[in-house]
């Protein structure tokens, strides 16, 4: 690393995170202007988010070679009011807490109080979904069965394809006046909202064009002062980069990086879509420019090692936006889980793996950054040496990359339809979520809580925590003459609250794509433009939309626990285990040690306990698989967690399981913390016995002590590991390798671990960021020590 | 023969042999080492013990019973579980104990299915056993993990409580018919890693020893006591644990200066 870079990195990690009032103000003022109100509302959108490129500060920092920040100053984060307004309650306390706080001057709070909150308050898109939520959505919100990603963000949730690297956006603008001219006024009754919405398009074109522009003046006025020659000639080179991308399509290396760099800007902060967006498959993007470069000799592996810390740095410049509502425990995460592929196969199905990979996992393991999060594709056609490779940077404990099965995810998005080639180009982002990168609108909808539906099944339909009646009323669980008659009651009342779930959701995606249109990130995704359809409209090529599962390790434990010990051994009653569950086990210890220790447990491979797995995987599959929403996508499962189970955990009384009250939730699907006992072969078989490929992403957690690792022949056996996962169609594994007694002590002494990145769930955090519910969590995972 | 007692069966197995392995551990075995990591494989008959298990900062009493019996198709069915990660990695299974010969019959059935299933199999043996049952497996196993604890006898008397006589010649006589043998020596602080001692291993494996093999230095873990306490049994490697260090690396280059080739760990 050079020691700019080192400066670079350095500055990132401690620059401050903070709110910036910019894009608020500026976004506010167009608002108010005549002006805007004469445009149809795609027009609208598309001039608000000019007027936001055309007077956003511009920032660029010492010795940086890729340029553009999203606020004024590295974490400077933007908020987003026309979506959700922060109250200056909000405001005080993202500025307090101990954990993932944002610091608000008084200017800013100032600026809140008497410009923004009065102009937006009652106008948010979040007040406009609430109102039009029933009360069954409301009541099962309330009670935690499930959440709603697009209640504080907008509906993101893509990755970019190859596009840009072939494209400059001049040449866009001329297929969108192409298709506007092939309007057909006579017989195409959408022609007019096309026309509109293609029209937004343009102005969001031109407006990212002329942002380069002004980074590209502003590089030259730096390059006439600077004293030293060689910095002086970067500008200038940088100035020339910026003036050519994103007008033109990139000839080099550095242009291709500077290229998406703007556009990346552009799309988060036109508006705040929900995580993941990124380049995708960089180091096939990157190869072309790498391979001529080094023939035509303007670059070296160096260079180019330099370009890409660079291009890393600015990622961890931006936290994930804050959200309002806020309360001082939530903690959340600064993490905006863009997730950069590598590896997998090329359009034509070979091995993709490239000297740019490579050089990509060095560029990982020096930086060490949180964010971009980073993940390897590995197909059978990869070499072993690359997941070697992955394995070693694993081993170094921070989390990444995580590590997927390329020829799952092709078998997952073909399941749904798509084409080959398209899925080849494809991969995951977010957390684990499989999608057809630049072609694929795949939207989470929100996280779905299986325990709380059980819960409500065995109350008769009543939440446990509140006494109100939410579900159906399919009797209680000393009704419940067979284990059949109580599965039977758990699919009515699951399908009555995915039905509430799907409702709300279809409601809120008709809600964005009437008042919500993005028609900077519709130029990017094919085939938006061809379509003349905005993003959140239904343009895009594919349009999915995936509810994720949460608790299956739990609820399977739940279960099984029930069927072993109430109806097939008769160890005790309902009555008694109601009994116990009501006193959340105080006083029932003996009952609790059978629970926990005498049970079959999720994650052993043995099929008493997995059978309930499966049973509820398809469940859960059924339910939600192939349902329709209003922009013509198709709902679809994951199971995922992200850090969910924690929060599913709380409003969840003690469960049949052993689980104390309010304890957190299994996570992904991975088993219930600590109850996996035979070791990672015995949870992947387990983990393995529901098919992932009807899923778009599942999300698997191992924790590896670190002396595991000590030798090339364990390491080679973790790579037969994942391998054989990966021959199960497992889709995604990921190692934590971090001892229990380092965690135990950073707990103690978080000032001697101010750097200790840990893996969460489907990405990586600093320790001392996470809640102490979620870090005791992550100690309890079952560490694989020295076998 | 249909049944085995066993006492533990670990999958992901990574230090007994090549590739990922399930270990089976089979109980009972006739030598008494002082340092045994697995006291509770002595006795051949499974026996119960009361213990204490956590419920968080709750301790809950319960009954375990260290060892069980169970029919040769049934422990195939177990073995065959990770059959898929065996193929992946070239691992396979590995019987340990205890001392595997010591259910010389069960031993036998569980290889020739095992290598009729198609597994690479190991045998993990203390050596101590009557030749004509190591003749009988050789067939079906594919390698031998091979302990040798001490040369000098009475050394090897009180520690282990038996003489290594019979060891040694079995070792010279598998190697004799050229069956697959890895060599261990489990490096003991202040029982056989004397100057002497080593000495003698080179004196042995130099002139007596044909064909000698690769030879794995296996560094020794202080063990919790505490299987010893829930077993009511003496641990008597609390005074030698405190006086003496493991020096493993001279002891490796002790032995490769002498010409062997030596590895560390399993």
């Amino acid at each position: 690393m050079t020691e700019r870079i080192e400066k670079l990195r350095t500055q990132s990690l401690n620059a401050v995170n903070r709110i910036s009032a910019e894009r608020a103000l500026l976004i506010t003022e167009f608002y108010r202007s005549h002006e805007s109100q004469k445009a149809s509302i795609p027009v609208q959108r598309a001039l608000s988010f000019q007027y936001i490129m055309e007077n956003k500060s511009i920032c660029i920092n010492d010795g940086e070679l890729i340029v553009g920040e999203r606020g004024p100053a590295p974490k400077a984060t933007p908020t987003y009011p026309e979506i959700n307004l922060h109250s200056t309650k909000d405001l005080d306390i993202l500025n307090s807490r101990k954990k993932v706080s944002f610091k608000v001057d008084s200017e800013t709070r100032k600026a809140y109080e008497e410009i923004i909150i009065p102009f937006w308050e009652g106008k948010t898109n979040r007040e406009r979904v609430f109102k039009n939520m029933d009360q069954a959505w409301l009541d099962s919100y309330a009670a935690g069965i499930f959440t709603e990603f697009q209640e504080q963000r907008a509906p993101g949730h893509t990755v970019l394809g190859k596009k840009i690297y072939r494209q400059g956006m001049l040449d866009i603008i001329d297929e969108i006046k192409e298709v506007i001219a092939k309007l057909d006024f006579f017989n195409d009754s959408e022609a007019l909202n096309k026309r509109e919405e293609l029209l937004a398009m343009e102005i969001t074109a031109k407006a990212i064009i002329q942002f380069a522009e002004r980074y590209a003046e502003a590089l030259e006025t730096m390059a006439d002062d600077e004293k030293d020659e060689i910095r002086k000639k970067e500008l200038v080179e940088m100035a020339q980069v910026c003036r050519r991308v994103p007008a033109e399509k990139a000839l080099n290396f550095h242009e291709a990086l500077q290229y998406y760099w703007f556009v990346h800007l552009g799309v988060i902060t036109e508006m705040n879509p929900w995580d993941s967006f990124n380049p995708g498959r960089l180091d096939q993007h990157l190869l072309p420019f790498y391979k001529k470069g080094l023939a035509d000799g303007s670059l070296t592996e160096d260079w180019a090692k330099e370009l890409l810390h660079s291009f890393w740095v600015k990622f961890n410049n931006h936290p994930s936006p804050p959200k309002v509502g806020v309360t001082a425990e939530e903690s959340n995460t600064y993490t905006d889980f863009c997730l950069i592929n590598m590896g997998g196969l090329t359009e034509d199905g070979k091995d993709a793996v490239n000297e740019v990979t490579y050089l990509m996992l060095d560029v990982i393991e020096e930086m060490r950054l949180l964010q971009p999060s980073s993940m390897v594709q590995i197909s059978k056609k990869n070499p072993d040496k690359f997941v070697e490779r992955t394995v070693k940077i694993v081993k170094t404990g921070f989390g990444q990359p995580s590590i997927f099965n390329t020829d799952a995810i092709i078998q997952e998005l073909m399941r749904q339809g798509k084409a080959i080639e398209d899925t080849r180009n494809g991969g995951a982002s977010g957390c684990v979520e499989s999608g057809a990168f630049g072609t694929e609108a795949y939207i989470l909808t929100g996280y779905f809580n299986l325990v709380k539906v059980l819960e409500v099944t065995l109350n008769n339909g009543v939440d446990l925590k509140t006494g109100k009646l939410i579900g159906v009323e399919t009797g209680g669980s000393t009704g419940f003459e067979t284990f059949e008659n109580l599965l039977h009651a758990f699919k009515i009342q699951l399908n009555h609250f995915i039905d509430i779930k799907i409702k709300g959701s279809n409601v809120i995606e008709s809600l964005f794509g009437a008042h919500m249109p993005v028609p900077f990130l519709s130029l990017l995704i094919d085939d938006c433009i061809k379509n003349g359809k905005d993003y959140n409209a239904g343009g895009a090529r594919y349009n999915t939309n995936y509810i994720q599962g949460v608790g299956l390790g739990s609820i399977t434990d739940m279960l099984t626990s029930i069927k072993y010990h109430i109806y097939d051994k008769r160890t005790f009653s309902w009555a008694e285990l109601n009994h116990a569950i009501e006193a959340n086990f105080e006083g029932f210890d003996q009952m609790r040690a059978q629970l926990v220790y005498d049970t079959p447990k999720y994650g052993n491979d043995d099929d008493y306990a997995d059978e309930q797995a499966s049973w509820i995987f398809n469940a859960f599959y059924d339910a939600v698989n192939g349902r329709p929403s209003p922009r013509g996508a198709n709902y679809r499962i994951n199971m995922l967690p992200t850090t969910c189970h924690i929060y599913f955990g709380k409003v969840v009384c003690a469960t049949a399981d052993g689980r104390l009250d309010s304890e957190p939730l299994s996570e992904g699907i991975s088993p219930f913390q600590g109850m996996d006992k035979l070791g990672p072969t015995a949870v992947m078989l387990s983990a393995t016995k529901f098919d992932h490929l009807k899923t778009g992403g599942t999300l698997l957690n191992q924790k590896f002590s670190p002396d595991f690792f000590n030798s090339s022949d364990s390491i080679n056996k973790v790579v037969k590991l994942i391998r054989s996962y990966f021959r199960l169609d497992g889709h995604h594994i990921q190692f934590n390798v971090v001892s229990a007694d380092t965690l135990r002590d950073a707990q103690k002494h978080p000032e001697k671990y101010q750097d200790l990145i840990v893996r969460v769930a489907g990405y990586s955090d600093y320790f001392n960021d996470l809640g102490a519910d979620l870090q005791n969590e992550i100690i309890r995972r079952t560490a694989h020590e020295a076998f | 023969m249909s049944s085995v007692t066993i006492f533990d069966i670990k999958r992901f197995a990574v230090h007994d042999g090549p590739g990922i392995r399930t270990t089976v551990f089979l109980k009972g075995c006739p030598m008494d080492c002082w340092w045994c990591h697995n006291p509770e494989s002595r006795k051949s008959a499974p026996e119960e013990v009361i213990y204490k298990r956590k419920l968080g900062e709750k301790e809950v009493d319960a009954k375990v019973t260290y060892g069980k019996t169970m029919q040769i198709h049934e422990l195939m069915s177990e073995i065959l579980k990770d059959r898929l990660f065996y193929e992946e990695s070239d691992g396979g299974v590995t019987f340990s104990g205890g001392e595997p010969l010591h259910q010389p019959e069960a031993l036998l059935e569980l290889l020739k299915q095992c290598k009729k299933a198609g597994l690479h199999t190991c045998v993990d043996t203390c050596g101590y056993a009557q030749w004509s049952n190591f003749e009988h497996i050789i067939p079906y196993t594919d390698l031998f993990l091979y302990d040798l604890k001490m040369i000098d006898i009475e050394n090897h008397t009180k520690f282990t409580g038996v003489k290594n006589e019979m060891i040694m010649e079995n070792l010279q006589k598998l190697l004799k018919q050229k069956a697959n043998v890895e060599l261990r020596i489990p490096v003991i602080p202040g029982v056989n890693n004397s100057k002497e001692e080593i000495n003698r291993y080179k004196d042995f494996l130099q002139n007596t020893v044909q064909n000698v093999p690769k030879i794995h230095l296996l560094p020794y873990h202080k063990i919790a006591g505490n299987k010893y306490e829930k077993l009511h049994m003496e641990y008597r490697m609390n005074t030698i644990e405190k006086n003496n260090s493991s020096n493993i690396e001279s002891f490796r280059k002790e032995l490769e200066s002498a010409g062997f080739v030596v590895g560390i760990g399993g």
